[in-house]
């Protein structure tokens, strides 16, 4: 029987402030029914945990709704006290938030957060309640869930954290479970187990299943209806199927034509106008004449990066006795080549090694064993000479997190000057301030971003202003670590494209690393495909997606969430 | 999440505007121990002019108005508002120039002391490893013993005198700017615009000096008002005990150490108003010290 067990009714939220009001969520109207996965698609900022949280009266301090009805079993939950909710939340509506590591109390074992939870939800006596909460995790897909109750959180992988999280959701036999980007944390293959358990559940007990993500790929692949949020509104709701295949509003279209796609590489990606607005496309520089162009040392070695026999261990358990001590390999006995204006792509899941291979290239962690040479320069246990600085200058890298990749007290203008003026490498400050405006709008940024503080741009423009103070240093080997993983799909496709474009027109080499394969796909000539420090599989783009021959390639492109599949 | 976390930013970009900054002291203990703070300082600047006497000229001082108590007209008749000491020099003038001296001895200290410890801190913070185990284990000895102690034993080796107070109270300090600043120095390193920086190739001074210090500088504006406020108390400590700042200059400390030999004669006051001025300047700096790290810090900020 479907039955609706959640209606919002023009709900309106607002967030308080000193300076403004922002409209965070805007007559906004959703019904789930029994039985259902309805996803809440949008970027950040859309309003969409907002919601999530309204429902369950966890709004943050200065967010109010202003006006609205959360009908929940005939009752309208914003009238309702803590008290009452409280109890609501314990029994009826069941949360799963995305980081599964700050969710559980860390000091309490599984067990005993599971049967204080069933205890309080459902008045059993200890015994009862330790036999339901082996059969729930049991239900979550936990082997040998008896041992299991003893364990404490961290013993736990973050699936199998997260799996302990739904169990717990799940101990009130709630009707409606809300789920925030559920498996946003989580690497690719465990997100796939997840989103699977999730819906069977759904499906088993007959919930509402309310899930809250950025992520297309993952409403693609459990939803059955979708609500597209765009601003604190709804642009769009309706059947997954529907909707995926053909959006009726613009901004849903691109949305979708951001994702990155997995089966097919584009010259492009297709840009979205109306979301990161006043961007104006990079300007072209004649490298000819500008400074940018002058290399200061033209090589004609064929390759870039040369990487033989690289080793790397980090120490786990410190010890006074050598064979006391335990280290993790995280890159071992790695060797490859990348050939100059190559785009190079390095895959793999968190805790692959992918990342310390770029730190050792970029000579930001101390090799242990191997050879790293730039364009035929050794820069391992070399000592300062002119060539070695030189090849490591050469070297520049894009970080993941554009909000701490910035020296928040430093303006724009200096951020970049500065690699500029350490060098010499420009005669006065007429000629620096001419590069450094030169550089910005080459990155789509406007002289007008010259004097403010990174703190007041947006994600995307960080990352802009990233890319030119590494242009600064003019390098013809660009690494980027997971340059777009902290951003939104909109954002992200802008900063590929650009990277894409300054590749073209710099002839920069690019080593490219990130987790996110559809990505990869895009970008890159080669990849190799990383697992537990070693490299699974080297091979074209084309290849490791068409004929992966390395048994967990084949399994990480099996699991790459496909909108595809539905149209 | 993301909204909060944009917000959050934007909070900690208000909290280094200035005119803010001074808009958040709004309690009304924030606000007068502000004005007292403004007073003593400008007490401490404007002292010979303040003051209704030169306590140190001996032209002026008799001994024949000795122990006048607050109030008593004094022999070349001035008003003794706070009364006279033993030797008939005026309290109220001797409190004023002696935070003068106070006032000195402790900024001096706690500005040298936050030099060597912002520099110790930042190399261990910037380097790790040995350097940092090093450092850190001179600072946990230092730290170990009893800060008067340490002063006491100082003093005896280094003699009387303004500039060796000042210089055993930074010796008793350093360390614990240089702990602080380490603490900080080592969240920041580990962002990744100083791996950026090295990426660059920058040298490790430069990007000790342009990046590291201004990120980590801020929780140590705080703790040097607090410690200001600390070596007030250790320099009136020292005095009192008598190894302190020289008889010819005597601050706070010292002013109560002269005065104990009478206060069980009645004459309560040599002693009594010195040590109130103590206090309420030691008070002043505390209340204000911790009012700032209210407003520094946006997550206390409510």
């Amino acid at each position: 029987m479907i039955k609706n067990l959640l209606d919002i009714d023009n709900l309106n939220i607002k967030f308080f402030s000193d300076q403004e009001i922002v409209d965070a969520v805007r007559n906004v109207s959703i019904t789930l029914r029994s039985g259902e996965v309805l996803g809440i698609v949008g970027e950040s900022g859309a309003g969409k945990s907002t919601i999530g949280n309204a429902i369950v009266n966890l709004l943050d301090a200065p967010g109010e709704i202003v006006k609205g009805k959360v009908m929940f079993e005939g009752q309208n939950l914003v009238d309702l006290d803590d008290k009452a909710m409280r109890i609501i939340r314990g029994k009826k509506i069941g949360m799963i938030f995305q980081d599964p590591q700050t969710s559980l109390n860390p000091i309490m074992t599984i067990g005993n957060q599971l049967i204080e939870t069933i205890k309080f939800t459902k008045n059993v006596d200890d015994a009862s309640a330790y036999n339901q909460a082996t059969e729930l995790l049991e239900s979550v897909g936990i082997d040998n869930p008896k041992l299991r109750m003893k364990a404490y959180p961290h013993q736990f992988s973050g699936g199998m954290r997260q799996r302990v999280v739904i169990a717990l959701s799940l101990a009130g036999d709630p009707d409606v479970i809300i789920a925030d980007e559920p498996t946003t944390a989580l690497d690719v293959s465990v997100q796939a187990q997840i989103l699977e358990l999730i819906k069977s559940l759904c499906k088993k007990r007959q919930l509402g299943v309310i899930i809250i993500t950025h992520d297309i790929g993952v409403i693609a692949n459990i939803a059955d209806r979708v609500t597209v949020m765009y601003n604190g509104s709804i642009v769009e709701t309706g059947n997954v199927r529907q909707v995926l295949s053909s959006p009726k509003h613009d901004y849903t279209k691109s949305l979708i034509a951001a994702v990155p796609r997995a089966d097919v590489k584009l010259k492009r990606f297709q840009s979205i106008d109306f979301i990161e607005g006043n961007t104006h496309n990079h300007k072209f520089i004649n490298l000819d004449t500008h400074w940018l162009g002058k290399k200061l040392n033209q090589k004609n070695s064929n390759k870039a990066i040369s990487i033989n026999e690289l080793n790397k261990q980090f120490i786990l358990k410190k010890a006074i006795f050598f064979k006391n001590r335990v280290y993790l390999k995280a890159v071992d006995n790695v060797s490859f080549d990348v050939k100059k204006g190559e785009s190079f792509g390095i895959v793999g899941e968190s805790g692959s090694g992918k990342s310390t291979i770029a730190r050792l290239i970029a000579g930001l962690v101390n090799v242990d064993s191997g050879s790293i040479k730039i364009f035929d320069q050794e820069i391992v246990n070399q000592k300062n000479t002119q060539e070695v600085i030189v090849a490591q200058r050469d070297v520049q890298m894009i970080f993941q997190d554009p909000y701490s990749s910035l020296n928040p007290r430093m303006k724009v203008q200096d951020i970049i000057a500065e690699p500029i003026k350490f060098y010499q490498t420009a005669s006065n400050n007429k000629e620096i301030n001419q590069i450094v405006c030169d550089l910005l709008n080459h990155v789509g940024l406007s002289e007008t971003a010259l004097l403010k503080f990174p703190n007041q741009f947006s994600g995307g423009q960080r990352q802009r202003i990233s890319i030119a103070r590494a242009l600064a240093s003019r390098p013809k080997i660009l690494i980027c670590d997971e340059p777009t993983s902290s951003l939104d799909v909109s954002v992200q496709a802008h900063i590929l494209n650009l990277l894409k474009d300054l590749q073209d027109e710099l002839g920069l080499t690019m080593l490219f690393i990130s987790h996110d394969l559809p990505v990869i796909r895009q970008m890159c000539d080669k990849v190799a495909v990383m697992r537990k420090g070693k490299i699974c599989e080297i091979n074209s783009t084309e290849n490791i997606f068409k004929n992966p021959r390395d048994p967990y390639t084949k399994e990480l492109i099996s699991l790459i969430p496909k909108i595809e599949n539905i149209s | 999440m993301i909204e909060t976390k944009s917000l959050h930013k934007d909070n900690i970009s208000i909290g280094t505007n200035s005119k803010i900054l001074l808009k958040k002291f709004t309690k009304p203990s924030t606000l007068i121990s502000l004005g007292l703070l403004f007073l003593i300082i400008f007490c401490a600047i404007f002292a010979p002019i303040l003051a209704p006497t030169n306590p140190y000229d001996l032209k002026v001082v008799s001994i024949l108005d000795s122990r006048l108590s607050p109030g008593d007209k004094m022999f070349n008749g001035t008003v003794a508002w706070l009364g006279t000491d033993g030797a008939g020099r005026d309290v109220l003038s001797a409190i004023i120039f002696g935070l003068r001296t106070s006032l000195v001895v402790a900024i001096s200290s706690a500005l040298i002391a936050l030099t060597v410890g912002l520099f110790v801190g930042l190399i261990a913070g910037f380097y790790g490893g040995k350097i940092d185990a090093f450092l850190m284990r001179v600072v946990d000895i230092q730290l170990s013993f009893p800060a008067i102690l340490v002063a006491l034993v100082l003093l005896a080796l280094l003699g009387k005198g303004i500039d060796k107070v000042i210089i055993a109270l930074a010796i008793v300090q350093w360390a614990i700017y240089a702990r602080t600043v380490r603490a900080a120095a080592i969240v920041e390193r580990n962002k990744e615009y100083i791996q950026a920086a090295s990426c660059l190739g920058l040298s490790n001074s430069l990007i000790m000096w342009k990046h590291l210090l201004p990120n980590s500088i801020s929780p140590l504006i705080v703790l040097a008002t607090l410690q200001t406020a600390h070596s007030i108390s250790i320099e009136a400590t020292l005095s009192f005990l008598g190894v302190g700042v020289p008889i010819t200059e005597p601050s706070l400390g010292s002013l109560i150490s002269n005065g104990f030999d009478f206060i069980l004669s009645g004459a309560y006051w040599i002693t009594f108003f010195p040590g109130l001025m103590l206090l309420a300047t030691v008070a002043a700096i505390n209340i204000f010290g911790d009012q700032l790290r209210v407003v520094l810090n946006p997550r206390v900020n409510k």
